[in-house]
């Protein structure tokens, strides 16, 4: 019992000292505070937090890329957007 | 005598020469029919140089150039409104229904050059061109500021979904900083356009050179806005790049 509790709290200061290494241990489910179990169901729910992270990436990169789009437009209105006098006197 | 007479005659011819290309010289000397005086195109007496049948067909065609310029360019310019993404049903509708009066008031100066006979005539048609519509002073700069002011809008829609969705994938606070940098550009940017629609909406040839001014301003709002636009991208960007290093 004794042994049990000495690998523990070992298994818990490599932990502690990954975590302050900033090294998080993500692939076995393992952080600083401990292991959590893989099963099915958990390892399912990563994977949809990655997709969903994942699909917000590309929404944001595509918003990104519309706005860039959007602000060549408006710098295409900006000269068209001058008073010409001087061509309305020549025209 | 008939040769003292001769030369008399060529002396005075010489002298009116000179004296009537002096006229022609000075700004101030105009002759009654002259179009707009201070209009290049239309300045010169065109029949010092020709016949008056030719000066009036010279005249005719030089008129019936600068509205064809206009009709190129409204046509352009329906196009390009028709197609903007941000503008409102009824702005949008307004816009196309002053493009359709110039539209039809330049076509009906035209028939009215064509069918003048005296030079007073086309003349005051071909300077009621400018000063009845002032297509290009006014309508086409007008126009091009409420598409500006509606991609203005569009652009922080887009801006402030990437920003929420931002929001919820980061962790930090200064990424969470950043977005709010952003989102308070965004607004910056909505307000500099909120009013420039209505602004300009309005402005037509009778306001000459008055409405300049508001021309002016709101050509000032977009770029003030355009400007945040762009902070507010760049603070954007760099958080959606920390997010996708992030999460590999």
């Amino acid at each position: 019992m004794q042994r049990r509790g000495a690998l523990a709290l070992g298994g818990a200061g490599v932990a502690a000292l990954l975590a302050l290494l900033g090294l998080r241990v993500l692939d076995d489910g393992c952080d600083g505070a401990g292991c959590t179990a893989r099963t099915p169901e958990n390892t399912a729910v990563a994977s949809d937090a990655t997709e969903t992270s994942t699909t917000s990436d590309r929404s944001v990169d595509a918003s990104i890329d519309h706005v860039e789009d959007i602000l060549r437009q408006i710098d295409a209105e900006l000269p068209s957007a001058t008073s010409e006098e001087e061509r309305e006197l020549t025209g | 005598m008939k040769r003292r007479l001769r030369i008399g005659t060529v002396t005075l011819v010489a002298l009116l020469t000179v004296g009537s290309a002096h006229l022609a010289a000075s700004p101030s000397a105009q002759h009654p029919w002259s179009p707009v005086a201070f209009r290049p195109s239309v300045d010169q007496d065109p029949t010092a140089t020709s016949a008056p049948g030719e000066a009036l067909d010279r005249l005719k065609r030089l008129g019936a150039t600068a509205i064809g310029q206009r009709l190129d360019s409204l046509g352009a310019l329906r196009g390009s409104l028709t197609r903007a993404i941000g503008v409102s049903d009824t702005d949008r509708a307004a816009l196309l229904d002053d493009i359709a009066a110039t539209v039809a008031g330049l076509e009906a100066v035209r028939t009215a050059i064509a069918a003048g006979t005296t030079f007073r005539t086309v003349s005051d048609a071909v300077a009621n061109i400018v000063d009845g519509y002032r297509a290009y002073s006014v309508l086409v700069p007008k126009v091009h500021l409420v598409i500006g002011a509606g991609l203005v809008d569009q652009a922080a829609d887009v801006l402030d979904d990437a920003n929420a969705q931002l929001v919820s994938l980061v962790d930090d606070e200064a990424a969470r900083e950043l977005l709010a940098t952003s989102s308070a550009a965004v607004a910056r940017a909505r307000a500099a356009v909120a009013a420039l629609a209505s602004s300009v909406l309005d402005l037509d040839a009778t306001g000459w050179p008055g409405n300049e001014v508001a021309l002016d301003d709101g050509k000032r709002a977009l770029v003030s806005a355009r400007s945040d636009l762009g902070d507010a991208l760049g603070s954007t960007a760099e958080v959606a790049s920390s997010v996708e290093i992030a999460t590999g």
